[in-house]
């Protein structure tokens, strides 16, 4: 990430888009694990690729950019629904040994991988 | 998966391994039949508590998805079978919770059978299906990749 400078837009984040340095940044923990990650994404509609990998003459390469579907939006919706429904009375949902997966806070649960 | 049918699995799983031609049992003296019989009652008891645990999950879907909707489990099954495309998504949807642990998975899932029965309409069921299908196969990381990209 040397080509990161004070004021440089390369990680500047559009909304409803993310490229693989971002994803990187905010879940350090999927380091070298992008590749594998993305496209399960995309084989379910929820995210399409907008800005394949590129690399020019000069600079840094470009990495790649997703942006979510209308599909992934209607879905985000919903877990976003899931969790306030958890939050809001977790003791109606008796699961022993389970736990959060998709709708915790990045990072909120990573003790107990 | 039933507890009639774990036991079955689990004579065939270790069969395999202990009849097999690289034996995983270990040498000295639980080898040979004490071995396979150790072996064999170790994994009847861990199917018989999966095989516990898959139904415990489905009925816990069903049952959050019919008091949502405010309805008897039947009568949400049946309200589902009228739908197109409905009796398919309930069982697509409680085979996946059978394999799901985490609970935000499980509560997504019963919501779509929830909507489903409530709105009726063969969009709903096309949505709650793709849904249903990535909830169950995706795991946390993609998840948080999903969220990150929101």
């Amino acid at each position: 990430m040397t080509h990161v400078e004070v004021g440089d837009l390369t990680y500047a984040k559009v909304p409803g888009q993310i490229n693989d340095g971002q994803l990187e940044l905010v879940l350090p923990w999927i380091t070298g694990l992008v590749d594998p990650l993305m496209p399960g994404l995309e084989r379910h509609g929820l995210i399409e690729l907008v800005q394949p990998e590129a690399q020019y003459a000069a600079g840094p390469p470009r990495g790649r950019t997703w942006r979510i579907t209308p599909f992934g939006t209607q879905a985000l919706e919903r877990l976003r629904e899931v969790g306030a429904l958890l939050a809001a009375d977790p003791d109606k949902v008796p699961v022993p040994g389970s736990r959060s997966a998709w709708t915790s806070k990045p990072g909120s649960d990573r003790g107990q991988l | 998966m039933t507890d009639d049918r774990a036991p079955d699995l689990a004579v065939g799983i270790t069969s395999g391994v202990v009849g097999g031609a690289v034996s995983l049992t270990p040498a000295g003296p639980l080898g040979g039949a004490a071995a396979a019989a150790v072996v064999d009652a170790g994994v009847r008891a861990v199917m018989r508590g999966l095989s516990r645990r898959f139904s415990q999950r489905s009925g816990h879907v069903l049952a959050l998805a019919a008091k949502r909707a405010r309805l008897a489990p039947q009568e949400l099954q049946e309200r589902l079978a009228q739908i197109p495309g409905g009796e398919e998504l309930l069982i697509r949807t409680l085979m996946a919770a059978a394999s799901v642990a985490a609970e935000d998975k499980l509560v997504a899932l019963s919501l779509a059978l929830a909507r489903t029965a409530t709105e009726g309409t063969e969009t709903e069921v096309t949505f709650e299906s793709q849904f249903v299908a990535a909830v169950s196969d995706l795991g946390q990381p993609t998840g948080e990749c999903f969220r990150a990209s929101g």
